[in-house]
């Protein structure tokens, strides 16, 4: 079979599967005839800094350089004056006490207040992740909540769940040290890492020993050097003591948090990695008593493992996630290097990143397994589905099914992610609810009860007519069925299926002999392209970024 | 250069190159020279013994799982979570002994403890722990020491012995079943993981067709032949679940409404199938209590008190549909945790407690010897961050089970628990509630482990029907055994040669073929001269 590109690009050749591996670097990636600028690039820009590529991004990226769309997907207006308009209903949960607590009144109306409010963020959020045009920006919210962990089934309050998703959205590519500071305050985390119950008297190392192990400089540097001992932590313990917040504050303030100085201990000077002993504090308390803080101090002490740590967490879930290569030690500690000299200021890395050769390098085409998420969404996404509102509940309801519960991560590590996302039960899982029930049954059914309606989540329906919609646009539609679906190979998968599996899927589509085709009707045409789809979404491949 | 200091990086391929190392050089040759499985499959017993292992995920609170309620200092460390008013030792009925205790909340096992089918092993821990969750998750998965980093998972290494050529060939039932819907590194072996996740064995479903074209020579072809052979393992297993289910999902008990409960009727439902399946594994998620631990109340439907309820409730319904169905000789369950908790609670109203060390861990079954293992937790002799001493290293636990229930001798056990590192031989006898007087934790069907005086060659099973292993205890020098089976007659009716040596001491006798009827075995070495009875019945 000759494969043809559809999505030929204006400026590049049909792609061939070329798999020769460059020693490739952090210097700008440059196509050329071997590695040209097509749609298997495109794909591999969507597939990793977001939920797949349609045909019409495909189209659109080709009209641009690599460089371009990277800058376009990076654009700071998203995380400023274009984002988003929050879910339906935002001001009623702000302002109304039902939805903002206080805590020690949880009560019934206070349950289902939060409930119908988490269930408008996870729906709404999953609609953001629909969007073409800020695919990086929720694809970066996703890492990040994976990076600062907090889990919605503790922190409770809605409000503060979306204050701590609405600060990573605007900080996608802000600044890391930045991030800290203000997180390490942030009501949903002080709540999820118990700082509102560390106090001199009763020292709660929770936040301190995750703020270093996962969210800073790990327990070892690049070398397998500690970073710290139990001692450091326990100081740096004390140093965070006495922050809290506000439950009831009058709108439009969003619960802010304070510091409690009674709590605190200003006459222990103590020392942390070693330096110099102080009454090490955080300086947004804006306390003389402190005499230094304490964000500040880590970050100078152990700069070079913070910007390993975080670079190297950055690689891998861009890059590769599997075994490294020890050459991938260098570029790692080229993005560390690059994010101390920014001073902490994450878009030099990621566009560093994004940008480089060694980023498109055809040996990590399909190296990423998909999430639930980055699985579910890149179907809805390239099948071009409708999803309304209230109809993205069903994909809280399957991811949780599927091993990733949307906003509650495993534990304070993260979704361990890679090839723990598949197993038998989650693999086959995936095909059932996905690939059979779209193709085959013609619709994803609504799960779980909608709060609004009192009834399942929408169904998400998968007619005829969407199905001869979406295939119509492959320009061998009419006539050929083997190019017609070598065209939706092209679209579909980060690394092609290879030809003996394509034509087992039009054998086993019930198109008898593939010269028939040109003559069915579309009605005829229906059974084996639900057939064939079925064959597609099925495919091992589908299950790779 | 680099520096690896304090965590050293021990490849994946551990097992394979450890178990050369540990012994003699003959013996490393022939398995530089061989596959794994040709050399390791004689070694194995063939059993049908059953492991459950069970994961109390977040590190369970030792001292209010077995409380000592006499000892002051437990009143002093533990004010607001511990039971210590009168009225609050008045609810401590399920007494191990005098003065200590088990949480109100576990009564549900007071049966089975009362039966003798309840070890209890006080004082478990990681030598120097690091207080993280994950490091310590990480140890007591890959049972390595606590400075190396080990990729694989002891029980992955385990089933590697047993299954070398797993994935690429596939045993009739699964190697080992994990319950919960994300995999355990316990399970990694050197090339993949050594399990399958099952939700559900009545709806476990194929996965669709997989090509075998090459995959392309990237990292993304080492994904897709990841995917590809999920894929197969899926197929092939779901068709040998729907041969025996939903007709097997059958229970004699009622189980608590919880998904726990659920997941351990779900693996009785995959023993009682007669899955040759050899350890299945579950957990339960909820012990990392900072904060609301809830010690001594369940009524919330959270915290610590109610989880031990989930708990006991769950593993008593289990061991009763074992014992109602037949099963409950040939299934152990365990526990572990990444860590205990913190003797000192934190401070006056958070009422939680912080990460800690040595905790006290759970070994039940019909075979169990039920007994209160180790002393009296010390709460004046804390370590600098006040958290327990151990009694007993983690892997201690592990050696025994793998010698008692799975008869695996002792240099394999040492090579299996001692990852990228040797290690003194683990004791896996234990002292009785802190005494002088020794025991196993399992009643062992292995002479090597029992007492002095047991017998120095074994037969098992006996009566066989399909095949049988014998068994020569150590100490042996490398050596060639010669056995002959005769008939009543005194007829030869089969022959065997089989090399030994240390860790290497069984020998498969295949007896499909021979008439049902008694034989005599007659086995000689260079220093064994004896005669076995064997009795064939198929």
């Amino acid at each position: 079979m000759d494969r043809r590109s559809f999505l030929r690009s204006i400026v590049g050749a049909p792609h061939k599967a070329n798999y020769s591996l460059n020693s490739s670097s952090l210097d700008e990636w440059v196509s050329d005839a071997n590695n040209p600028w097509d749609s298997g690039t495109v794909n591999h820009i969507y597939n990793r800094l977001g939920f797949g590529a349609t045909v019409s991004d495909i189209r659109s990226a080709l009209e641009l350089t690599p460089s371009q769309l990277i800058d376009q997907l990076m654009d700071d207006r998203l995380v400023t004056d274009a984002m988003p308009q929050p879910p339906p209903g935002y001001e009623k949960w702000m302002y109304t006490p039902a939805y903002r607590g206080p805590d020690y009144m949880i009560g019934h109306a206070e349950d289902v207040a939060q409930h119908d409010a988490k269930h408008d963020l996870h729906m709404w959020w999953t609609l953001q992740m629909m969007q073409s045009d800020v695919q990086l920006r929720e694809r970066l919210v996703m890492f990040w909540h994976n990076h600062f962990v907090v889990e919605e089934v503790k922190i409770y309050y809605f409000v503060h769940e979306w204050r701590y998703f609405d600060y990573l959205r605007r900080n996608a590519w802000g600044n890391f040290k930045q991030m800290v500071k203000d997180i390490t305050t942030m009501p949903a985390m002080l709540k999820y890492l118990d700082g509102i119950w560390n106090e001199e008297d009763m020292i709660n190392e929770n936040y301190a020993r995750e703020l270093m192990e996962l969210f800073t400089m790990g327990i070892t540097d690049r070398y397998g050097n500690t970073n710290y001992v139990q001692d450091d932590v326990r100081n740096l313990a004390h140093s965070l003591v006495g922050w809290r917040f506000w439950f009831e504050a009058p709108p439009p303030d969003v619960l802010p948090h304070y510091f409690a100085d009674y709590y605190f201990d200003f006459n222990t000077k103590r020392s942390i990695w070693g330096s110099e002993p102080k009454v090490y504090g955080l300086a947004q308390a804006n306390d003389p008593r402190i005499e230094a803080d304490v964000i500040d101090l880590l970050f100078e002490r152990r700069a070079a493992a913070i910007a390993w740590h975080i670079a190297k967490k950055i690689y891998r879930n861009f890059i590769y996630m599997g075994d490294l290569p020890d050459s991938s030690d260098e570029i790692i500690q080229e993005l560390a290097d690059t994010l101390i000299a920014s001073n902490w200021e994450l878009k030099p890395v990621f566009l560093k990143l994004f940008k480089s050769a060694h980023f498109f390098d055809r040996t990590h085409r399909g190296a990423a397994i998909k999430s639930p998420f980055e699985f579910m969404v890149s179907l809805a996404r390239k099948m071009e589905l409708p999803v309304s509102l209230y109809a993205a509940g069903n994909f809280w309801y399957y991811g949780q099914d599927i091993g990733q519960f949307l906003c509650n991560p495993t534990n304070v590590k993260g979704w361990e992610g890679y090839r723990t996302w598949l197993n038998t039960a989650t693999l086959t899982k995936r095909i059932e609810a996905f690939a059979y029930g779209l193709a085959i049954n013609g619709v994803i059914q609504g799960q779980w009860c909608n709060p609004h309606t009192g009834y399942n989540f929408d169904w998400i329906p998968y007619g005829d007519d969407l199905v001869l919609g979406w295939a119509k646009q492959f320009p061998s539609f009419s006539s050929d069925v083997v190019a017609m679906l070598d065209e939706m190979n092209e679209l579909m998968f980060a690394i092609p299926i290879d030809e003996n599996s394509l034509e087992q899927i039009v054998a086993s589509s019930g198109v008898v002999h593939s010269y028939e085709w040109p003559a069915m009707t579309d009605a005829q045409r229906i059974l084996p392209l639900r057939r064939m789809i079925f064959g597609l979404l099925s495919a091992p491949e589908f299950q790779l970024a | 250069m680099k520096r690896r200091s304090f965590l050293k990086t021990v490849p994946l391929g551990v097992a394979a190159t450890a178990v050369p190392f540990m012994l003699g050089t003959k013996r490393a040759e022939a398995l530089m020279h061989s596959p794994l499985l040709d050399s390791m499959s004689n070694t194995t017993r063939q059993d049908d013994h059953v492991l459950v292992i069970i994961f109390l995920e977040g590190g369970n609170d030792g001292l209010n799982t077995v409380i000592p309620f006499e000892d002051p200092l437990y009143d002093e460390h533990r004010k607001h979570l511990g039971f210590t008013t009168v009225q609050e030792k008045a609810r401590l009925t399920f007494k191990l002994r005098g003065d200590l205790s088990m949480n109100p909340f576990t009564s549900a096992l007071e049966p089975l403890w009362q039966e003798g089918k309840m070890a209890i092993v006080q004082n478990v821990g990681i030598e120097n722990p690091d207080l993280s969750h994950f490091r310590g998750l990480d140890i007591w998965n890959s049972a390595s020491d606590p400075d190396l980093l080990v990729p694989t998972g002891w029980a992955g290494r385990y089933l590697e012995t047993l299954y070398p050529n797993y994935p690429a060939i596939l045993p009739e039932d699964p190697v080992a079943i994990n319950m919960g819907a994300l995999g355990s590194q316990i399970f990694r072996g050197s090339n993949s993981m050594m399990d399958i996740q099952v939700h559900d064995p009545r709806t476990f479903s194929a996965a669709g067709n997989t090509s075998i074209e090459p995959v392309p020579q990237t990292q993304g072809g080492t994904e897709l032949a990841y995917v590809r052979s999920l894929v197969n393992i899926a197929n092939v297993y779901s068709a040998r679940f729907h041969s025996l289910f939903p007709e097997k999902a059958v229970s004699n008990v009622t189980y608590p409404d919880t998904p726990f409960a659920q997941d351990l009727q779900r693996i009785a439902w995959c023993v009682n199938a007669g899955l040759k399946t050899k350890i299945y594994f579950a957990s339960l998620q909820g012990f990392d209590t900072h904060f609301c631990q809830l010690s001594k109340d369940d009524s919330s439907g959270a915290g610590h008190a109610f989880l031990l309820r989930t708990f006991s409730e769950a593993v008593y319904a289990f061991q009763r549909d074992l014992e109602a169905l037949g099963n409950a000789d040939r299934v152990v369950t365990m526990t572990y945790s990444e860590f205990g908790r913190r003797v000192g609670e934190i401070g006056d109203y958070s009422s939680g407690t912080d990460h800690g060390a040595a905790a006290p861990h759970f070994i039940i079954g019909a075979k169990v010897n039920g007994e209160l293992y180790g002393r009296h937790p010390d709460l004046g002799n804390l370590d600098k961050n006040g958290d327990l001493v151990n009694e007993f290293e983690f892997r201690r636990l592990y050696a025994a089970v793998l010698a008692d229930w799975f008869g695996v001798g002792e240099t394999l056990r040492q090579s299996l628990l001692t990852p990228g590192r040797p290690h003194d031989p683990f004791d896996i006898s234990f002292p009785i509630n802190g005494s002088a007087k020794n025991s196993h934790l399992i009643r062992s069907l292995y002479p090597e482990n029992e007492n002095a005086g047991a017998p120095r060659l074994m037969l098992y099973p006996n009566p066989a029907a399909i095949q049988t292993t014998l068994y020569l205890a150590p100490p042996m020098t490398s050596s060639v055994v010669d056995i002959a089976i005769f008939d009543v007659r005194g007829r030869q009716v089969a022959t065997q040669q089989a090399p030994i040596s240390q860790g290497n001491e069984w020998v498969t006798l295949d007896v499909q073929n021979l008439p049902n009827g008694s034989y005599f075995l007659r086995i000689r070495s260079e220093t064994i001269s004896q005669s076995l009875k064997l009795i064939v019945s198929h």
